[in-house]
């Protein structure tokens, strides 16, 4: 895909990407996909905003599998799988998934050295975002170190999460590769019947005390992103080349134990 | 902090040269850009990288960074400690906290490898 801006206009050029619900193996073996795919300078950043055909925990890159996570998941017939990213375990059940796949100059003008500036970068627009759509929504400031191997996502806030009273309302983690970046993060809509995994956190829904729909939040995300960081969004399909890896990856990877129940220190680099 | 002995990438890995072994790890400036480092994962012992190759990854603050050989060769040995104790990396990143110790393939690959003064000239410019 070769998309050049018109006009010589200064925005840049991003994909948006709306897809349904996909099962968990397909949806990180997407994200590896653009990752791989715009490092090697084939891809274009995107946006792409997904969710989950059933419910699905998902663990960060070093995470170790923990017995009593292992068992809930089997219990309530719960896939788990392994990410590409950093930060905790996240259970995905009725929220907004994105992934931002982009290279560190498409920011260079908004981020700084520390690479943690990128998060803070995307918080921003995630923010105005929510606001737009009458959510109080604030930056956390603090750093919670993630050293614990088995954390909650939602159950700690770190800095650049999106809180709302001191509850997480959406996270976000990172691989990088050189310049180029791959955020995921989960926007909760409505936190499920599950307490212990929800003490610390809340959903759109429940803020709002109504029902939001799905291409309100798109069009709000679209819109502050749009103006945050100066880009145009053109709304695309993954093409051949990619469906034909994600298939690949997700066969050979996402789908393998090998892979979502090793031990971090066993990991791609062994 | 550019210790004036060691030879340095573009992608903020320094490089020491012990015979026909390097050991490679990254700068005081690549480990204050990544924060904090939780996790590290190194290759293998016998592994053969390339030159500009993943050898590993690093997490810091829910980011997992790729790290990269700046030489190709055979890995003869890796730093265990920083598995166990990865903050090493941000504390000591020229001593306690090097990665891995390569049998390099290609001595040539050492030429193209910029000085502790070019290294800090990019640096300083990269920060501006």
């Amino acid at each position: 895909m070769t998309l050049k801006p018109a006009n010589g206009a200064n925005k840049r050029i991003w994909r948006l990407l709306v897809d349904g619900p996909q099962d968990g193996a397909w949806n990180m073996a997407v994200d590896e996909v653009l990752l791989q795919q715009r490092k090697a300078g084939a891809g274009i950043s995107t946006l792409r905003l997904y969710s989950w055909q059933k419910r699905t925990v998902t663990l960060g890159y070093f995470q170790r599998i923990d017995k009593a996570l292992a068992g809930f998941c089997g219990q309530n017939n719960i896939d788990l799988i392994r990410r590409p990213t950093g930060g905790g375990f996240v259970l995905h059940d009725q929220e907004l998934t994105f992934s931002l796949v982009f290279n560190r100059q498409d920011l260079r003008a908004r981020a700084q050295h520390q690479a943690v500036e990128y998060f803070r970068v995307i918080a921003t627009c995630l923010q105005k975002a929510l606001l737009s759509l009458g959510v109080p929504v604030s930056l956390e400031e603090n750093v919670f170190s993630g050293k614990d191997n088995n954390f909650f996502c939602f159950n700690n806030p770190t800095k650049y999460d999106l809180l709302v009273d001191g509850k997480k309302v959406c996270g976000s983690a990172q691989r990088r590769y050189r310049d180029t970046i791959l955020q995921q993060g989960s926007l909760i809509l409505r936190t499920p019947g599950d307490p212990a995994f929800w003490q610390k956190a809340t959903g759109l829904e429940e803020v709002l005390q109504q029902k939001i729909s799905w291409p309100e939040i798109c069009a709000a995300l679209q819109k502050s992103f749009t103006a945050e960081l100066r880009l145009n969004f053109i709304p695309g399909a993954l093409t051949e080349a990619e469906l034909i890896m994600a298939r690949q990856l997700a066969a050979v990877k996402y789908t393998q134990a090998s892979w979502n129940y090793q031990g971090y220190y066993q990991g791609e680099h062994a | 902090m550019v210790p004036k002995e060691l030879k340095y990438s573009k992608s903020h890995e320094w490089v020491k040269q012990e015979g026909n072994n390097v050991v490679i790890g990254i700068t005081d400036y690549a480990q204050e850009e990544l924060g904090d480092i939780v996790f590290v994962e190194l290759p293998k012992i016998g592994r053969q990288l390339k030159q500009q190759e993943s050898f590993g990854v690093a997490e810091s603050v829910k980011a997992v960074s790729d790290l990269f050989s700046p030489v190709s060769g055979k890995v003869v040995a890796i730093n265990e400690t920083v598995g166990k104790q990865p903050e090493l990396v941000n504390k000591e990143p020229y001593t306690g906290g090097w990665m891995i110790k390569v049998e390099i393939a290609a001595a040539g690959e050492l030429t193209g490898l910029m000085s502790a003064e070019a290294y800090e000239k990019l640096i300083n410019e990269g920060s501006k």
